[in-house]
């Protein structure tokens, strides 16, 4: 059933972490939400541990879209992550977590490829093993990318591709960053991936300095000791280099016939530890989505694309280590899309009397969703390990929500005054002859 | 699935080789695939799922000269012909250029029904 190695090492640990992890769970956790963080021989191990019966562990490699040596081969090198490696095959691999009833996965972002895995606390060190195989021994086999790999390539470029408002949050982040964040997330072509690429990125993200290992309800201690002996192999370096990002600013269109969207952007604040809260209130003051069933809900954007039919509009703000977007995406019939661009723009300029009372709400709703993310292990791993990579220091959720609280009005009004003075970010996607351009709506671009 | 074959514990043993290696030469030359520029892994079914699977794991290259190979031998067989001396199949390219992806996928299916019919030990 297991390779032999696995069975081995993994009795004596099982046997040993019973009775200690019995005694975690019963005694109350002082600070169950703190991650605190070590350096395992030139790899960053962080975790919290509020001793509950499950875990989440995740490798942050800092190889995302961004970092990609030729277009595409991020994304590629996320869809190899377990497959075969020289230890065992990927279908092994997937029995295998399937019968300690742990889950594997993978995702990709503009700055960071993310291995996961969601198991029950004893199996530790089987997890902490399996993700390690994935950085030091995939076997990159042409045939897999052939039969498995090219496949969910084009199943998600598929998606992206049917998806108005996933390209037109593309767009804007090509016309805000042009190269580096500005490259597209998934595929476009897959020329450029070969069994020479994929493997050569690999060994260029997956280094020491580039990788942090992230886990929420495992020990401390024993994640050091097992990142140690499991990940020995992986090679010294820190990882692809890169050029600040810088903000441009823009306009584009684009044609499609799948679907209509328009995203305004602006720049946001860059990710911890340099992080400026007010941008996080400015999205949640436009918010766009409704907090209460069957209505509305009272956010600036809510409020002015009310009377639109068939529109959503949703502003959020991503944080990537040296800079940030603060974007808008509205969605709806092209006929409709110019009257809800107007209105959104309205919300914007709106933003510049916004009342103490109307903060106060953003911020509690910001709070919230902070502490209810911590609550469930599985979601922010990814924040956590990218602000490890780049500073050595986790961002505490308790800094976090103090950094909330601490945004006055005057904040939020200055951030305002600066993104309003600056140059904004348009991409309109869908049927262009419908469209508006960024003047129309009063943007200066 | 193969036919039985001793050929790899010949191999591993060097003497016996030397003993049986110009034997299976000979018996290659005979055979008379190498007269109409085959190699030996040519020769091996495909009509099955598994070398069917092996086939399309070749690289391009690969795939594209044993493509040549076997128009090439129709055509021999339809005129009734063997090649000049200098096209035939060398006894140094005569090497297996199918079989590692065919053990390599048996391999796989081998493991998949292990895995498949696990049972529970106590």
């Amino acid at each position: 059933m297991f390779a032999r190695t696995t069975i081995s090492r993994g009795t004596p640990q099982w046997l040993s972490a019973v009775s200690n992890q019995r005694r975690g769970m019963a005694a109350a956790v002082a600070n169950p939400f703190h991650y605190s963080v070590a350096d395992a021989t030139g790899i960053k191990v962080t975790s919290r541990d509020d001793g509950g019966p499950t875990t989440s562990l995740a490798i942050v490699a800092r190889g995302g879209s961004r970092y990609e040596s030729a277009p595409g081969v991020a994304h590629a090198l996320e869809k190899f992550a377990f497959k075969s490696t020289t230890k065992r095959s990927s279908l092994r691999l997937q029995r295998e977590s399937e019968l300690l009833g742990g889950t594997l996965s993978s995702s990709l972002s503009k700055e960071n490829i993310v291995l996961r895995a969601n198991f029950l606390r004893d199996d530790l060190p089987y997890f902490v093993e399996a993700l390690g195989e994935v950085l030091t021994k995939t076997k990159y086999t042409p045939h897999e990318f052939d039969e498995e790999v090219s496949e969910t390539i084009s199943y998600e470029l598929h998606n992206h591709a049917h998806t108005a408002s996933s390209i037109a949050l593309e767009t804007a982040h090509n016309v805000a960053f042009h190269n580096g964040l500005g490259s597209p997330t998934v595929a476009l072509t897959k020329k450029y991936l070969n069994d020479v690429t994929v493997p050569s990125y690999a060994a260029s993200v997956y280094t020491r300095g580039n990788i942090a290992i992230v886990a929420s309800g495992a020990p401390q201690a024993a994640l050091e000791k097992w990142t140690k002996e499991f990940l020995a192999d992986v090679p010294a370096g820190n990882g692809p280099s890169t050029t600040p990002a810088k903000y441009y600013g823009g306009e584009n269109r684009v044609y499609t016939p799948v679907g209509n969207a328009l995203t305004i952007a602006f720049p946001g604040s860059a990710g911890a530890p340099k992080f400026q809260p007010e941008y996080t209130v400015l999205a949640y003051l436009l918010g766009g989505q409704s907090t209460i069933k069957w209505s509305t809900g009272s956010s600036l954007l809510s409020q002015t694309t009310a009377g639109i039919q068939g529109v959503s509009a949703v502003a959020k703000h991503s944080a990537y280590t040296d800079a940030g977007l603060l974007h808008i995406t509205i969605s709806g019939p092209a006929s409709a899309l110019k009257s809800a661009g107007t209105a959104a723009v309205k919300a914007i300029n709106e933003l510049a009397n916004v009342k103490a009372e109307d903060v106060k709400k953003a911020i509690a709703q910001a709070k919230y969703d902070v502490l209810a993310a911590i609550e469930d292990r599985s979601i922010g791993l990814e924040v956590i390990g990218q602000a490890v990579i780049a500073s050595g220091s986790a961002p505490q959720v308790a800094d976090t929500v103090k950094g909330l609280e601490g945004v006055t009005l005057d904040a939020v009004k200055k951030a305002v005054k600066s993104i309003l003075g600056g140059k904004a970010t348009y991409a309109a996607v869908g049927d262009v002859h419908m469209l508006p351009y960024a003047e129309e709506l009063g943007l200066k671009v | 699935m193969p036919p039985l074959s001793i050929a790899k514990s010949i191999v591993a043993r060097p003497w016996l080789q030397r003993v049986l290696g110009p034997v299976a030469n000979r018996y290659a030359d005979l055979a008379g695939y190498r007269q109409i520029g085959l190699v030996a892994d040519d020769l091996i079914i495909e009509e099955t799922d598994v070398v069917q699977q092996a086939i399309k794991r070749l690289p391009p290259k690969v795939a594209y000269d044993r493509m040549f190979r076997m128009r090439r031998a129709v055509q021999c067989s339809v005129a009734h012909q063997i090649l000049p001396k200098q096209d035939q199949t060398k006894p140094e390219d005569d090497v297996p250029y199918l079989s590692p992806y065919i053990e390599e996928i048996e391999a796989e299916l081998r493991e998949r029904n292990e895995l498949d019919s696990l049972a529970k030990a106590k």
